[in-house]
């Protein structure tokens, strides 16, 4: 409010208090003399001197009722004292009157100007905060917060660069995300480049070998035991190390699945249904896996996590249809039930053998949100109202043991496992995040405990099919 | 006639106005006496009630009043500061003038007189204490400066007057109370200023002056009586 245009406003508040304090004035004293005329009219003090005049001639021709007249003439010659006091101190009642008119006038006035002012520089301070959050970004700041609970059109920009900053936020993530997946895809890609060659030229070799030992072998089937037994020896040394060979070229082969995952193609369908398809056609896949899909849920109110209501697939209320990849989509899901399983049946080792080998089996539910995006790429009841595109969550959630704390943070990295050397190569997360990214949304651990994992699958509702 | 000329002349104008107000009665004047008990009395008071501004007053059915006050200067140096008052009224239905007369002293002196000759001629033979009785002026010259108020109405009549302007207002509320109107929610909330209004306009009635005198006289005080009042 320092600036030459506030204090140019300032001067016109004061000059149209002013203004209106004149206005006032003028009027009131036209109304309240006006008012206080009626009051004290000089007819009126005429006609009441005439009333106590015949007053007295009324006593004079009616002796009876002279008290009548006397009482009478009192009260009149009463009223007209009262009168004429009032009319002697007009220009008094008058003033006082029109004095407090106007303090009172004055100090609401007064009032409203300090209001008007006060909200002024709250709007101003207000401004100022937008100025300085709109600055941030533009510098280049992430998660900016402006601090604004008001609905009115300041409180509603501030709402949209806050939204704004976190889509950025989010954005970058991505990108940092898709950066760093692309880097493992590339050190991937020319690692199994690398092994493919001389793998294949061993097992070229390797395979040549075996074949002349087997003929060597029909060949000289009555030759001496111990050449025989070199023979059969070498044969299935042979056939071991092919097979070490083999189990080397599925993992070249998953490092090349990763190097060269696909771009999603997208076609515009039915999620809930594409779920529930998933559950009814994989539902024997793991045997220690129960698959339910479960009705839509509503945006959650709050930050807790939804309450899925099971429900047959064919009662299921499907969400908008949206573009996804029915076969990345269904890698996706089957690597998330794959490591379900594989920690179901890692922690019920023990389990099973106490329960005297009896299988524990886990239930694996598919839930679906539809919720606007709070620009945090989780969406969120939060952002109900504002004009951001909706996503939709899906979520997919186990009984199993949960994931240890220690691998949280590099939880989506290539080559991350909780299972044994030789068991896996931690690239199934790291895959299944590329690909929700690849369409636009994103993968995350919604939560994890000894109860059970929920990974939540965020896909945009607003993407178009691919051409 | 420049501004300035008049400016130089403006305190000269003022005070030939306030003369040409007071000069009616400057040539007549208040005699003062030592009674016999020493005390200070005002006789002979002029005839303010044939004034254009007082008489109408005495016919209007309120009491008009008549305060006087009195500063004394003895030759000793002593201030002394007394006063009586006067008040009249006309009783409209026995057409009589009912005058009372206080004097410093404490005592009232009541007449109904039935016309204004006779009121004048009373007016003119009042002797009135304006100094208790226990304030003797000292022997010597003593200065005196007497100013005569007249009131319109008298305490009693302005007192009654703002409790019957109050209490026309609160009636006027009760009865609307009593009809069960129901006050709008702005009168409720300005209720409580309403009645700061109501304070405010029924005391503002004042006795103001109808008009002021205002005399000077040197007495000379000789032990055991008073000399002619002197012009000063």
């Amino acid at each position: 409010m320092s600036s030459p245009r506030s204090a140019a406003a300032l001067v016109t508040l004061a000059a149209l208090l002013v203004a209106a304090l004149l206005l006032f004035e003028v009027c009131a004293r036209q109304l309240t003399g006006a008012w206080f005329t009626f009051g004290v009219h000089p007819e009126v003090l005429r006609q009441l001197e005439l009333s106590l005049a015949d007053q007295k001639r009324l006593a004079g021709l009616d002796p009876a009722g002279a008290a009548r007249y006397r009482r009478r003439f009192t009260a009149i010659e009463s009223l007209l004292g009262r009168l004429r006091i009032l009319e002697y101190n007009r220009d008094e009642v008058v003033g006082r009157y029109q004095a407090a008119l106007l303090i009172l006038f004055g100090a609401l006035a007064a009032a409203a100007a300090a209001a008007y002012l006060a909200a002024k520089v709250r709007q101003q301070g207000r401004l100022d905060r937008l100025r300085g959050a709109l600055a941030r970004l533009s510098a280049g700041e992430v998660d900016v917060e402006v601090g604004e609970r008001r609905r009115d059109l300041i409180g509603r920009v501030g709402a949209m660069v806050e939204e704004t900053s976190r889509a950025m936020a989010r954005d970058r993530r991505r990108l940092a995300s898709l950066e760093n997946l692309a880097a493992w895809q590339e050190a991937a890609r020319r690692q199994a480049h690398e092994m493919r060659t001389p793998l294949t030229a061993a097992r070229l070799d390797l395979g040549r070998l075996h074949g002349l030992l087997g003929e060597d072998g029909g060949a000289g089937d009555g030759g001496d035991g111990g050449d025989g037994g070199r023979r059969r020896e070498s044969l299935q040394l042979a056939e071991s190390v092919l097979e070490e060979l083999d189990r080397l070229g599925r993992f070249t082969q998953a490092f090349t699945s990763f190097a060269r995952l696909p771009k999603p193609r997208l076609c515009r369908d039915d999620l809930g249904a594409f779920v529930a398809e998933f559950a009814a056609t994989f539902g024997s896949a793991w045997p220690n896996l129960v698959l339910v899909a479960a009705a839509a849920a509503p945006a959650a109110p709050g930050p807790g996590p939804p309450h899925p209501v099971e429900a047959p697939p064919a009662a299921h209320r499907g969400p908008p249809r949206l573009a996804f990849d029915r076969d990345l989509l269904r890698q996706v899901l089957v690597n998330l039930c794959d490591n379900s399983s594989q920690a179901l049946a890692a922690a019920s080792g023990g389990e099973a053998a106490a329960n005297g080998g009896a299988a524990v089996r886990g239930t694996v539910t598919f839930t679906i949100t539809l919720t606007p995006d709070d620009g945090t790429g989780r969406g969120g009841a939060g952002g109900q109202d504002r004009t951001s595109p909706s996503v939709v969550a899906l979520e997919v959630a186990d009984d199993g043991p949960g994931i240890p704390a220690s691998v949280l943070p590099r939880l989506f990295e290539p080559y991350v496992t909780t299972r044994r050397v030789g068991e896996g190569m931690g690239l199934g997360l790291a895959i299944s995040r590329k690909i929700l990214l690849d369409h636009g949304g994103d993968l995350e651990l919604a939560r994890t405990s000894a109860a059970g994992s929920v990974f939540r699958l965020l896909l945009p509702s607003d993407r178009e099919a691919s051409p | 006639m420049t501004a300035r000329a008049l400016l130089a002349l403006a305190p000269a104008l003022a005070v030939a106005a306030a003369l040409a107000r007071a000069a009616p009665l400057l040539a007549e004047r208040p005699v003062f006496e030592l009674g016999a008990d020493g005390v200070l009395v005002m006789a002979a008071v002029p005839d303010v009630l044939s004034n254009a501004e007082v008489k109408p007053r005495l016919t209007s059915g309120l009491t008009t009043s008549f305060v006087f006050e009195i500063a004394a200067t003895d030759a000793g140096g002593r201030k002394l500061r007394g006063g009586g008052l006067v008040e009249i009224r006309y009783e409209l239905w026995d057409e009589v003038f009912l005058v009372t007369a206080t004097g410093a002293d404490g005592r009232q002196r009541r007449d109904s007189l039935p016309s204004l000759d006779r009121l004048v001629a009373w007016w003119r033979e009042l002797k009135l204490p304006v100094l208790a009785p226990g304030n003797r002026l000292a022997a010597g010259s003593c200065r005196l400066v007497l100013a005569l108020s007249v009131l319109p109405f008298s305490r009693a009549e302005q007192s009654e007057t703002q409790s019957w302007l109050s209490r026309s207002v609160a009636d006027e509320r009760a009865a609307a109370a009593r009809a069960g109107e129901t006050p709008s929610p702005a009168a409720a909330a300005a209720a409580p200023l309403s009645g700061v209004l109501d304070l405010l306009v029924s005391t503002s009635i004042k006795r103001r002056s109808v008009v002021d005198f205002e005399w000077r006289s040197v007495l000379r005080v000789r032990p055991g009586g008073a000399d002619a009042e002197r012009r000063p």
